[in-house]
């Protein structure tokens, strides 16, 4: 009773910014950013100590290289610092580059080759032919519209054209699902606050809009 | 000291950090100086974490020493300290607020976005050019796609949707993504020669 | 005018919630394409699923992660695999999965360490995701409570993603990093994302450097019918059904409002 009842008013104090900005909305939002912040906290420092307090205090290992991640770790806390914060590009440097590394020994694969290679145009089947066919037209002249090195004229301007249309099919699909996407959160949401004792918060809520409503018309 | 400041060092730090996952998985040498380098990530992400949590909170209690937006910093720093106590305190009052509090108001925030994309449907989705009459009608054909009744009731229209996402949109996105792949490339080189210094920040 | 948009949604989505209507609905190709490889597991079996969404969209990927999640624990008791938790994105990942499997799934009877173990957050994103491929050991320490790996029977002798039979993962953020470093091994990969990060999957999909893709409610649903298990998914279906049809309905009453509007001499 007190769990759905508690999950309803925070609902109807974020969602009441749908009515317009508001104190309960604000207090909801600070509430939201505290509560991140400690459990980021939180599982940022159980992570640490699993991993260095563990082996480097309980089981002794002091000369382990992990040693070196952990002072690279703290150095970037100089970038609180005016005259050290030069320090911290050192870590975020070698963070970086791992991030990066690791992204392009997959891509090369995953984004590039993998995805060059495109059905025969000359199947069986016909249908499946003009599919791959299609495949292959809406690729290339997608990709040529991001051709920037090349202004778009002459042959490469009717290219680009089609490939803003091959586009528009992909971000019309996009839309579409982005739409599904965005009110399924409300869906998943809705009987919190339409059965009781849910429902009772929102019979409050409805009261305090007719009330504000009326304050402002007089 | 100076010699310490120079921009070479973190660059030579990214040329390291990039190559040894990269040399590792096409030679097949250095795999065990790559296996460690992924471990102090972990340790490092953490840390670049904590800093954002550092960065907030410091903005917060400027905002309180400054008197802007006392109530609601207050109450940021405030609850943020309480669940803390309480994640250490109480573990299974620390599960509650997480599925009670928590997880309901971080949802109800996410589906503003759902709320007005249905806005933008009413006030922006217009047929002024033929690029918008195709990005409408595939949307409306997407939307009635995924309605589970319609795909229930009508076949016809599953097969128009599995046309429409496994072809075209399939081939566009085929595009996009070759796209992405190359200017990682791109800026990986860019990177090791030191022209992207971007990700140093600060100069 | 935005209000009045807000309002008849809420109500729209608000009926089915007091009073289900039982509208029809089907299973999608590819939540049974995804139902398949997991139920296919045999005894022994490790399965590894990777909880990476947020807790902000837990409305759209939760309910299937919840119905995968059961499905998996249901194997365990069924045919002795076993399953691995991890997440390597953000925090809320972690979060999620131990409330999966605190309020959702039953684990009673199962052995932890033996029949499945949670690895909680372990930071890094792709970079973990190539670690754990390469070498599980050394970017694998501890679990989510502190043990250590080697004190968990079930993780010693999972060296990289080759002693691993089944991956699959849940995102809300990009699908990219995950094809890149766990696909092309071989090894059924399966995401459960938002719907309409389905489109962008799509190319690793008909590349089968991903495998099976779930994503949305209606698939969720469909996942719930097949383990026959219901919950969340099924729940809003009607929902969806008419939120749906009012997204189409709304676009082709603003087009004829600007018409009109413009046929008038308005500004539309």
């Amino acid at each position: 009773m007190i769990d759905a009842l508690v999950t309803s008013i925070v609902i109807l104090m974020a969602w009441s910014f749908l009515y317009r900005e508001n104190i309960f909305y604000r207090i909801g939002e600070a509430l939201l950013v505290g509560l991140a912040l400690a459990i980021s906290v939180k599982v940022g420092l159980d992570v640490l100590f699993n991993r260095i307090y563990i082996p480097i205090v309980v089981k002794q290992q002091w000369l382990s290289p992990t040693l070196i991640a952990v002072a690279l770790g703290l150095m970037m806390y100089t970038r609180f610092s005016k005259s050290l914060w030069w320090v911290s590009r050192w870590p975020i440097a070698l963070l970086s580059g791992a991030g990066l590394g690791v992204a392009m020994k997959g891509a090369v694969m995953a984004q590039i080759v993998r995805q060059l290679d495109i059905g025969s145009l000359f199947t069986k089947d016909i249908f499946t032919g003009i599919n791959n066919l299609i495949l292959l037209v809406t690729a290339i002249t997608s990709l040529a519209y991001f051709l920037y090195t090349f202004e778009h004229k002459g042959a490469l301007a009717p290219v680009a054209k089609l490939g803003i249309y091959s586009m528009m099919i992909c971000f019309g699909t996009t839309l579409g699902l982005f739409l599904m996407s965005n009110i399924g959160f409300a869906i998943s949401l809705i009987p919190n606050v339409v059965r009781p004792p849910g429902l009772y918060a929102s019979i409050v809520a409805i009261i305090l809009i007719i009330v504000d409503n009326l304050i402002k018309k007089e | 000291m100076s010699f310490l400041r120079r921009i070479e060092i973190p660059i030579i730090l990214f040329a390291i950090g990039s190559l040894l996952p990269l040399i590792d998985y096409y030679t097949g040498n250095l795999s065990v100086q790559a296996s460690e380098l992924l471990s102090w990530v972990v340790i490092l992400v953490t840390f670049s974490y904590l800093i954002g949590v550092v960065n907030l909170f410091r903005y917060h209690l400027n905002n309180i020493r400054k008197g802007r937006d006392v109530y609601y910093s207050v109450l940021i720093i405030g609850s943020f300290l309480f669940y803390l106590a309480i994640a250490y305190l109480n573990k299974s009052v620390y599960d509650w607020i997480f599925s009670k509090l928590y997880t309901p108001l971080s949802m109800s925030i996410s589906s503003f976005v759902g709320f007005y994309t249905y806005t933008v449907f009413l006030r922006g989705a217009r047929l002024k050019s033929p690029t918008a009459v195709l990005l409408l009608a595939v949307t409306i054909v997407i939307l009635l796609y995924n309605t589970p009744t319609i795909r229930a009731l009508s076949p016809q229209m599953i097969t128009i949707g599995d046309w429409i996402k496994n072809v075209p949109n399939t081939g566009a996105y085929r595009g996009i993504l070759i796209g992405m792949g190359i200017s990682m490339i791109v800026l990986f080189m860019r990177a090791i020669i030191g022209r992207e210094r971007s990700y140093l920040g600060g100069g | 005018m935005d209000r009045a948009v807000f309002i008849i949604f809420i109500i729209l989505i608000a009926i089915p919630a007091i009073s289900p209507l039982g509208l029809p609905i089907s299973i999608s190709s590819n939540t049974v394409e995804v139902y398949r490889q997991i139920e296919d597991l045999k005894s022994g079996d490790i399965a590894m699923w990777i909880t990476d969404f947020s807790v902000g969209t837990w409305g759209q990927v939760g309910p299937a992660e919840v119905a995968v999640y059961r499905h998996l624990f249901d194997l365990i008791r069924r045919k002795g695999i076993k399953v691995i938790i991890v997440t390597t994105y953000s925090v809320d990942g972690s979060l999620n999965a131990e409330r999966i499997l605190r309020e959702y799934v039953d684990t009673k009877g199962l052995k932890y360490g033996e029949d499945y173990v949670n690895l909680g957050w372990i930071p890094g994103y792709e970079t973990t995701l190539m670690g754990i491929a390469k070498d599980f050991q050394s970017i694998v320490k501890t679990d989510a409570y502190g043990t250590p790996i080697d004190k968990l029977p079930m993780l010693r002798n999972v060296r990289s993603i080759s002693d691993i039979a089944l991956i699959g993962f849940s995102t809300s953020t990009s699908p990219d990093p995950y094809p890149r470093q766990l696909g092309g091994y071989g090894k059924p990969l399966i995401i459960n994302t938002l719907i309409a990060t389905v489109p962008w999957t799509l190319p690793y999909y008909e590349k089968r450097l991903i495998t099976g893709y779930i994503g949305a409610e209606s698939d969720a649903a469909g996942y719930e019918k097949l383990t026959g298990m219901p919950g969340e998914g099924l729940r809003t279906l009607d929902a969806q059904t008419l939120s749906h049809i009012y997204g189409v309905g709304l676009i082709i009453i603003g087009n004829i409002w600007y018409f009109t509007r413009r046929r008038g001499g308005g500004k539309g």
